[in-house]
């Protein structure tokens, strides 16, 4: 698992012979990967360029990406007048709470599909991917309902556990699972390990790239989360940043510097665990995962 | 039962010697049982969290219940007054747009991507990197920001987009992207394509990954052009990935709603809302709770349909690898 | 070199995140922290510590009442209640007292529900809410009462109090009229028409922008024609000779004339984001119509900002439909009480202090508002002149007009017969001047279609 994906050189010799078409080919191509690049990178552009902006130069038009003068005051006011801290930190405890327990409880059940066999296997798993279907919105009210009965309002709990196991994250732990060699598991019995030992000792370490697109996925999903906690959270202490952000919009939601200035900062440790984690996510990826 | 067997009466265990009772069954059957322990925890949540409130909506779902007053039984009205609803019609039309867009449009540009991206057309192993976490950021914001950025975008007046038609084509090239009830549909599409793209793309480049290079470079050899090998070997083997972006496409289709909700509340004309925002819209504007259930039943009975549909045609479900 | 920094930060970031879970944990476990209670020295030992839980969808909404509470004497006189502020964004805090009131359980005091989102409450035999009518009592004669209490009445019971007169009035650009020779204060929509006409030709700029997504300025026009958006029973009132002569009105002036445009907003924000104000800053539009959060202060930042001192002014809304009323009301956030509430009483307690006394002058001081308190209308605060309208003495207007305010009715099917009514008449008529005639008699049958569901 120590191994580092290696990409091999392309262009071998083989091909020398169509080299400069090539050449053109890979100007060509690259020019075009490169304009999508600039596609997908412009609304952040603009959302940097906007946080550095008072009010009533975010909307001027024609458009100005740098600003006339850069503008701290979202920033200033952002930490010194609101609660902004403490609501990054309450999304990073209940990000990493959430994705914590939903490695686990999905790595578990997506084991046990892939690898065992069992009376029933198959309805379950259907039922676990029927689940997968249901509208969020459906149950929305009876839920809340519950949580209110179990005095779960305003709770980290409340955020992280109704939903830690996804149906999405069990089939696709299964996906990656199915990729085990089942003699592993096997020379692990004989040799008298257990079965919850073969799971912590032989699937674990074997799906950790699993375990990495898994977990940039979960991560970012609780980050971005956002209807569920707004209707179980009312203590602003409590709120995450995302719940947080909308409030500074002012009663007509049209107040866009602070909101921006969030969301500049909020995106900043996705972006981080993304790249300090994009080595193992690739080769999560591409593990041999994503098997019928 | 047999595990009476495992302990004496003072507490002091049988001596390990021939398995016998519980030790005996449980050796043999553990396999078998283990399992149920692993899934549990998503079954017991399920049990705690969800079935009630799946139950309960099933139920109103045949009621009447508007505001806080009692539900009363209306049998089959509030499905028979959808089949009619047009409103429902025209969200039911506008998902399966958003459906088809991801289908046509969104995978098959994933999948260029990941094959441009993973073939020598890009020869360098840092660019390869460099684009696909490019593609994949634009996922890590939340709905909420993406969609203020492409309203500040799209705006009709001063937005970046409608800037640039302007200068390259004159006044008359103004697209009104979010208030033309015919354009609508088309930039919440480019909105979906921009947001998920790149992820659908790594799924791709994962498996493109894991086929062969000696099969296609045979192919190739045997004098196959790349058409042939597409469609021959790499579609084929790809299979199983496909499959499982499709389903996730659609599924993600059929379930959207913060998109269009935060960017067009779906308007104009009802031609951007979801099924989703309607049923949303229905239980939390409307407070209309009966109809709002049996619009998320007629959702989810769709969603199950097309799911068995996919996996039929792409032959999944086999086990065996 | 990176690689050690990256995970030695990351070491740190898994450390620090384990100490905040665990902090964390201890806190979710932790029973409810018992309100104030290091205070409890100061309240009379007889009265029980009562803390008052509201909603609201934006900060100051609850923040004014605090500082009123503690400006106009009730913390003093009342130090065992407290004031407990809950803020979500709108459509949420609103999602959130449904569900509340849906489930009938984790359920504030005090809800200030907006007047679109008030008449999903109206459903059903049972309303979430208090009957305030009786409290209110004698006082109801202190109030603007279209403002104050009509989007949130039915069937005769008031559900809820609205503190701001919500008083409709035309904002014009009296220097760009000036300058090309037209006389204003308008009398009539067709002194406005007429205006348009000669300064779409000097400066190119449109007299007024109408909102084709958004049934509101139709909405103000019916008010103040004396017009029923939604009469008694909740049905829609504008499918009649004076809902199609407005109308024209609007179609006309955009697509016959040219000298109107649509108004310039978001998909998402349809009555008035930044960008509908950056068309004004960028001399497009010369009048806007609406109420005193919409038009009243132009000079704010939120608005039209500096740059534009002194140009414009305020007048009644003109003449010309039906009976020709000079204002209307339009938008508005109540105060209601939950049925189910912890403290109704002490609830009420503070609504009558902030809303039926000279408290209410608190949100004036800080948002510059009118109150729907008539008593306090000639208070000096709200009679300053205004700089950006050259001194215009713009409360005198709103008195004026507040006591002239028309009464309305709400709808239980408010927010779907808008939404009908956009998408079948406004949109086709404004956008594409569809026949009017045509869409309302599409329209009819979708309004019964969804009583009926």
């Amino acid at each position: 698992m120590t191994t580092t994906v290696q990409t091999t050189p392309a262009s071998g010799p083989r091909y020398s012979g169509i080299q400069i078409r090539n050449g053109a080919l890979v100007s060509l191509a690259n020019f075009f990967l490169l304009i999508g690049v600039l596609l997908a990178a412009v609304p952040f552009i603009y959302m940097i360029s906007a946080s550095f902006k008072p009010q009533n130069e975010i909307f001027t038009f024609p458009v100005q990406i740098i600003p006339k003068e850069p503008f701290f005051d979202n920033y200033t006011t952002l930490i010194g007048e609101t609660l902004y801290l403490r609501w990054f930190l309450n999304t990073a405890i209940v990000a990493v709470g959430r994705t914590s327990l939903s490695l686990l409880l999905c790595m578990l059940a997506g084991f046990a599909f892939a690898k065992y066999d069992f009376p029933f296997r198959r309805v379950l798993f259907v039922m676990v991917l029927a689940s997968f279907t249901l509208p969020f919105e459906v149950v929305l009210i009876p839920l809340y309902t519950m949580m209110v009965r179990l005095g779960w309002l305003n709770t980290y709990w409340v955020l992280i556990v109704p939903f830690a196991a996804s149906a999405f994250g069990i089939f696709l732990a299964r996906q990656y699972a199915l990729a085990l060699p089942t003699e592993l598991m096997e020379a692990a019995r004989i040799d008298g390990s257990s079965e919850l030992g073969i799971f912590f000792r032989i699937a674990i370490p074997n799906l950790r790239p699993a375990l990495a697109v898994m977990g940039i996925i979960f991560f970012q999903a609780s980050w971005n989360d956002f209807l569920w906690p707004l209707i179980v959270l009312n203590d602003s202490t409590m709120y995450v940043i995302n719940l947080a952000l909308p409030t500074l919009r002012g009663p007509y939601g049209d107040q866009y510097g602070l909101v921006l200035g969030g969301a500049v900062i909020a995106v900043i440790p996705i972006i981080i665990i993304f790249f300090a984690m994009q080595r193992y996510f690739i080769e999560g990826i591409m593990a041999g995962a994503l098997k019928g | 039962m047999a595990s009476s067997s495992e302990f004496s009466p003072t507490g002091r265990r049988y001596a390990p010697g021939t398995p016998t009772g519980f030790r005996l069954w449980w050796h043999r059957h553990r396999l078998t049982i283990i399992p149920y322990f692993y899934i549990a925890p998503f079954f017991i949540l399920f049990a705690i969290f969800l079935a009630w409130p799946v139950v309960r909506s099933f139920y109103l779902s045949f009621h009447k219940q508007q505001g806080i007053s009692t539900p009363t039984f209306i049998a089959l009205d509030n499905y028979i007054n959808l089949v009619a609803d047009p409103r429902f019609k025209q969200s039911l039309l506008n998902t399966t747009v958003y459906a088809l867009g991801s289908l046509f449009v969104q995978i098959p540009l994933a999948f260029i991507l990941a094959a441009v991206v993973n073939s020598k057309l890009v020869p360098w192993a840092n660019a390869k990197s460099f684009y696909r976490l490019s593609y994949f950021v634009p996922l890590l914001t939340s709905a909420v920001i993406a969609s203020l950025m492409f309203s500040i975008l799209y705006d009709y007046n001063s937005g970046l987009i409608n800037s640039y038609l302007v200068r390259l084509f004159g006044e008359e090239a103004k697209v009104g992207w979010v208030r033309n009830a015919s354009v609508v549909k088309v930039s919440i599409i480019l909105l979906l394509v921009w947001r998920f793209t790149g992820i659908n793309s790594l799924y791709f480049v994962a498996g493109l990954q894991n086929i062969p290079k000696e099969l296609e470079e045979a192919a190739s050899i045997d004098g196959a052009n790349w058409w042939q090998v597409l469609i021959g070997i790499t579609i084929p083997l790809m299979r199983p990935v496909i499959l499982f972006v499709t389903v996730t496409a659609i599924n993600g289709s059929y379930q959207i709603f913060a998109e269009p909700y935060l960017l067009t509340g779906g308007g104009p004309r009802d031609q951007s809302l979801s099924i989703v925002q309607y049923l949303y819209n229905t239980g939390f504007s409307y407070f209309n709770l009966g109809y709002a259930s049996a619009i998320g039943y007629t959702l989810v009975t769709i969603i199950v349909i097309l799911a068995i549909l996919n996996l039929r045609f792409f032959g999944a479900f086999r086990e065996d690898q | 070199m990176t690689q050690a920094k990256g995970s030695l930060s990351r070491r740190d970031f898994v450390r620090w995140s384990g100490m905040a879970a665990g902090a964390a944990t201890l806190a979710a476990c932790a029973p409810p922290a018992a309100p104030a209670g290091g205070d409890a020295s100061a309240a009379p030992s007889e009265d029980m510590e009562v803390v008052v839980e509201a909603w609201a969808h934006w900060e100051q909404g609850l923040g004014w009442i605090q500082n009123s509470m503690d400006n106009y004497g009730f913390s003093e006189e009342n130090p065992h209640i407290t004031w407990n502020p809950v803020v979500a964004p709108f459509a949420e805090i609103h999602d959130k007292m449904l569900a509340a009131c849906a489930s009938g359980v984790g359920v504030p005091d005090v809800m200030r529900v907006e007047q679109g989102r008030m008449a999903a409450f109206f459903k059903g035999e049972e309303i979430c809410f208090i009957d305030l009518t009786d409290r209110i009592g004698e006082r109801m004669d202190d109030l603007v009462l279209g403002s104050a209490v009509d989007y949130w009445s039915w069937k005769g019971s008031v559900y809820g109090i609205g503190n701001e007169v919500n008083a409709c009035s035309l904002a014009y650009r009296k220097s760009v009229f000036d300058e090309i020779g037209i006389e204003t204060p308008f009398e009539t929509w067709n002194d406005l028409m007429e205006a348009g006409v000669v300064l779409k030709e000097a400066k190119d700029m449109a007299v007024i922008s109408w909102h084709d997504l958004h049934d509101g300025d139709f909405q103000i026009m019916l008010f103040a024609a004396g017009g029923e958006m939604f009469d008694e029973n909740g049905d829609f009132g504008g499918i009649n000779d004076l809902g199609r002569e407005i109308l024209e009105f609007q179609r006309m002036t955009i697509h016959d004339l040219g000298i109107a445009i649509a108004a310039p907003v978001t998909g998402d924000s349809t009555w008035s984001p930044p960008i509908y104000w950056e068309s004004f800053r960028q001399d497009q539009i010369a009048c806007t119509l609406g109420a005193p959060w919409h038009n009243g202060k132009l000079g704010r930042e939120d608005k039209i900002g500096p740059g534009q001192e002194n140009e414009w002014r305020l007048q009644r809304i003109p003449a010309g439909f039906g009976d020709n009323g000079p204002t209307a009301t339009h938008g508005g956030t109540s105060v209601s009480i939950p049925k189910q509430a912890q403290h109704p009483e002490e609830a009420w307690q503070i609504i009558e202090f902030t809303h039926l006394t000279e408290a209410v002058l608190q949100d004036s001081i800080e948002r510059g508002i009118w109150p729907s308190y008539i008593p306090v209308l000639d208070d000096p605060v709200l009679n300053e002149p205004y700089d950006y309208y050259e001194g215009q003495v713009i409360g005198e207007l709103y008195k004026d007009l507040a006591l002239q305010m028309p009464r309305i009715f709400q709808s239980p099917w408010a927010p779907e017969f808008h939404t009908a009514i956009n998408n079948f008449v406004i949109t086709p008529v404004l956008q594409d001047s569809a026949d009017i005639d045509a869409a309302f008699s599409e329209l009819e049958p979708e309004l019964e279609r969804i009583k009926s569901l």
